[in-house]
């Protein structure tokens, strides 16, 4: 009978079966369900419709977390992208010692988020972080007060951020890197291309399917941030640095306010969806296009 | 941590009780709470001590963080596994606990005891009773309406110690030109908000506040007093340092003990931290009620026992309220805290100058302040909360859009 | 193709090299420096550290700190450091990687060899749960380790960490057995 053929496949999947639904597609409806509702320190069952929802888009503070992470994603995502890219470009060019480099530049991707944080918090600090250094070394002129100032802290967040994503994309883009035929360079160099040029125009496009792998994978942990952010400045100087994620866990946990954390998370889930749906679609898509051609 | 406890006992001379009735069995109790400085410790260390004198075992659980200790709560009780008591502020905090019927009913100690009749101020029964029963024991009272003053700094400059804003105001430029910051503040929204209050009350008087915040009058809120604190707090912020923004209370209280600042607006549990500093009251410090009308608010600390099947665990809670408001523990814990008694009986000598202050002021019925956290729920109060953090950290912010705002939030039934 | 650079090391340090050898240096200075820092201030005592600048070199090296961190430090009044729970971290990651590799290995074989319908539908969904933000689970969770009665417990924790590592190494055992089994298993099953 049908059912009973490969039985043993399909016990061995059931877990990944029941998780995937009661946990992935569970919770959403979960979250949605009670988002619904005016819960606030218990979930409870009154329906208010999308009061929360309108509720939401009216506060100050979702506007200013949506503008931080637009801007936090961006300047993440294309700088991880260009340093990485930049140190892997340079540790290939057999250079001495070039293990020892590529552990610099990856160690700081294995330091927790926390510590991460905490560490740059006391470096940006401008009353004992390295502005006081500066001007204790007689540079007075040396300003790096970003972490204190409203408009500022977001792209402070970005340097901790970046210091510790970089070395990943770094790695990703010199196993591509490595992967070029010798053959391409010694055309390159026959030809006299100068060698940024042969970087940007020629190998750069060969190594968009690294390219693409490494933005998938930066993108997907923008949206998660949290653990950064709180440790590098607790969503402040007021709450100029907060993210949607800090939001909704500021409202599940101490502001005791349910259902407008479950309506900021369905609001922060329908986000992530609308910009992988298109990915999700053109590469399984593309892939049965070819796969039966 | 056995080891610890048991030395403390060994250490301290044993109090002796007159209500233990359960002196033969041993019990467990884990408390959830958030006093983690060092003033702090003390104070929750003599009611462990009393706890382990009766023959039981304390277990603690101290979590940094009022916010982060009643979500660790809430959580822990949904998620089931209750701690056997927890913390939480004299508010509407732990409302829909009470509701969902997750709490042990205090009412059958409350009652053996006569909690109705020595409880003071009795708008701290209202606090913990709902539907005729006890669900919460009131520990302490800790009003928020202090100005703490080094006294050398007000010297330094040779001007009086001020007893309102507005001589702190006048004041204050001379301070930052002798190169001390007038006014210590942590960047955090509790300690923004609380001071805003303070300011609020000190401007506007109890009553108005009571029909802007309890009544939501809008009226009340529009006639141009709340407007004028506004302003007010906003020249206080000109005052505070750029160090600010996170900044722990703690450490901003620090401050004022070494001198690096004049004043901080805070509540009474400050003066633990001069205790422990070993400072004077009203000699190396002073502690001034700000305002022409003097409030103490009734602000303070609960604790609920969530509610638990295990009977023996019943048992361990109704023993640990009964022993909370015993007089003797009281004493202790509040001489050690900084706080106020929440009953009169209780011996008070061993009080400072500036608890004694306290003291006297609460025998008057007037003076009594409740805070916006007495009426409304936590989702309100952050929400206004949020705005105050706002205007004070962006001068963009116009008073108008602030009254505007904060009209939003006593209009949103949060 | 060769995966480490082939040939001779260029001999000569034209200025291109050396402009290269500085480059990468201050790249790495960056990255070292808040390494740099941690280390040396756990190294001074606590009135230096308040005088003095982060990037200085301790005056006298003090390791103070390093004991009192590991079991001494207080919170509340449990003073106990970072010991209990560093323990718990390991406690916890142990048998976490155990259950969800052990787990993921399965799903990816499963998914690799055996095709049913219906498989490839669960596993987008697996993959889709990838990339739910964690805010969107953390309540439901916290509802269903309750209703499971491992809320806040050693089996709670290491349910979470499977649940949310589950997509990615699922996606990645699968892909390493699809490949391995092209080139030496497939080839042998189907002669």
């Amino acid at each position: 009978m049908p059912f009973y053929r490969n039985i043993a496949a399909k016990i061995a999947l059931l877990p990944m079966i029941v998780i995937s639904l009661t946990v992935f597609v569970g919770c959403i409806i979960y979250s949605f369900v009670y988002s619904l509702t005016n819960s606030k320190l218990v979930p409870v069952m009154n329906y208010v419709g999308f009061d929360q929802y309108e509720r939401l888009f009216k506060q100050r503070k979702w506007d200013v977390a949506v503008e931080n992470i637009f801007i936090y994603g961006f300047v993440f995502t294309i700088g991880c992208l260009i340093i990485g890219f930049l140190l892997a470009v340079l540790i290939d060019q057999k250079i001495r010692g070039e293990s020892l480099f590529r552990t610099i530049f990856l160690y700081p991707y294995a330091m927790s988020f926390v510590v991460t944080g905490l560490v740059w918090k006391w470096v940006l600090n401008p009353t004992f972080g390295l502005e006081n250094s500066m001007h204790m070394w007689g540079m007075t002129w040396f300003e790096l007060d970003w972490l204190v100032n409203r408009d500022l802290a977001i792209y402070a967040v970005c340097i901790a951020a970046v210091w510790q994503g970089a070395g990943f994309v770094m790695v990703l883009m010199l196993a591509g890197l490595r992967g070029i035929d010798e053959d391409i360079w010694k055309s390159l160099s026959i030809e006299g291309v100068a060698k940024w040029k042969s970087y940007i125009f020629v190998i750069l496009p060969m190594l968009r399917p690294m390219v693409v792998t490494a933005i998938v994978l930066i993108a997907a942990g923008v949206v998660k941030v949290y653990d950064l952010i709180l440790a590098l400045t607790s969503g402040g100087p007021g709450y100029a640095t907060t993210t949607p994620a800090m939001y909704v866990m500021e409202n599940f946990f101490s502001r005791a306010n349910l259902g407008q954390a479950f309506a900021a998370s369905i609001i922060m889930f329908i986000s992530v969806v609308c910009i992988l749906a298109p990915w999700a679609f053109y590469e399984f898509y593309l892939r049965n296009k070819y796969a039966n051609n | 941590m056995k080891k610890i406890f048991s030395i403390l006992l060994t250490i301290f001379i044993p109090l002796s009780f007159t209500n233990v009735s359960k002196a033969g069995s041993h019990m467990e109790a884990e408390v959830i709470h958030w006093w983690t400085s060092g003033g702090e410790q003390a104070a929750i260390s003599e009611f462990a001590k009393a706890w382990e004198e009766m023959g039981n075992t304390w277990i603690d659980t101290a979590i940094t963080g009022g916010d982060n200790a009643r979500g660790t709560t809430v959580n822990r009780i949904i998620g089931g596994n209750p701690p056997t008591a927890a913390q939480f502020n004299v508010s509407k905090q732990f409302v829909d606990l009470v509701e969902q019927g997750l709490l042990q009913s205090l009412e059958e100690v409350a009652s053996a005891e006569g909690w109705r009749d020595f409880i003071y101020p009795p708008e701290l029964i209202e606090t913990c009773e709902f539907e005729g029963e006890f669900y919460c024991v009131p520990v302490n009272i800790h009003s928020w309406q202090w100005m703490w003053i080094n006294n050398d700094v007000y010297k330094q400059v040779g001007l009086p110690v001020p007893q309102t804003f507005e001589e702190f105001l006048a004041g204050a430029p001379k301070i930052q030109e002798a190169g001390i910051i007038p006014l210590a503040l942590g960047g955090q929204g509790w300690q923004e908000s609380g001071m805003f209050d303070v300011v609020a009350s000190s401007i506007m008087g109890f009553p108005l506040m009571q029909s802007i915040y309890r009544d939501k009058d809008l009226d009340a809120f529009r006639d141009g007093r709340f407007e004028s604190v506004l302003n007010t707090y906003r020249e206080l912020n000109q005052f505070t340092d750029e160090g600010s923004p996170g900044r722990l209370w703690n450490d901003t209280t620090a401050m004022v003990i070494e001198g690096k600042a004049a004043m901080q607006v805070m509540g009474d549990w400050a003066r633990g931290e001069f205790a422990v500093a070993g400072q004077e009251a009203m000699v190396d410090y002073s502690c001034v009620i700000p305002g022409k009308e003097k409030y103490v608010a009734l602000g303070g600390d609960v604790f609920v026992f969530p509610k638990n099947d295990d009977p023996k665990v019943k048992d361990a809670q109704l023993a640990m309220a009964s022993m909370m408001v015993n007089p003797t523990v009281q004493a202790k814990f509040n001489n050690a805290k900084g706080s106020l008694p929440m009953r009169l009986d209780v011996d008070t000598s061993a009080a400072d100058a500036c608890m004694q202050m306290g003291l006297d002021l609460i025998q008057n019925p007037d003076a009594i302040m409740r805070e916006s956290d007495d009426w409304n729920t936590p989702a309100f109060t952050a929400a206004w909360g949020d705005i105050i953090s706002e205007f004070r950290n962006d001068p963009n912010y116009t008073v108008a859009q602030v009254m505007d705002d904060l009209e939003g939030v006593l209009t949103s039934g949060l | 193709m060769s995966t480490i650079p082939k040939g001779p090391r260029p001999k000569h340090l034209t200025v291109g090299r050396i402009g290269l050898y500085c480059f990468i240096i201050m790249c790495a200075l960056f990255f070292l420096m808040p390494l740099y820092v941690m280390i040396i201030t756990s190294l001074k005592d606590m009135d230096e550290i308040r005088a003095a600048n982060i990037l200085n070199l301790p005056k006298e090296l003090s390791f103070y700190a390093w004991p009192k961190a590991w079991s001494q430090a207080c919170t509340g009044f449990v003073c106990e450091g970072l010991k209990p729970g560093f323990v718990n971290s390991v406690k916890i990651t142990v048998p976490s990687v155990i259950v969800s590799v052990a787990l993921s290995a399965l799903n990816g074989y499963a998914l690799a060899f055996w095709r049913f319908r219906g498989a490839y539908f669960f596993f987008g969904l697996c993959m889709f749960g990838a990339f739910i933000p964690y805010q969107v689970m953390v309540y439901p969770l916290l509802k269903i380790e309750d209703f499971l009665g491992i809320y806040s417990s050693l089996p709670g924790i290491i349910l979470v960490h499977t649940i949310f590592g589950m997509p990615i190494l699922t996606l990645i055992f699968r892909n390493f057995y699809s490949f391995r089994c092209f080139f030496s298993i497939c080839f042998i099953f189907i002669k």
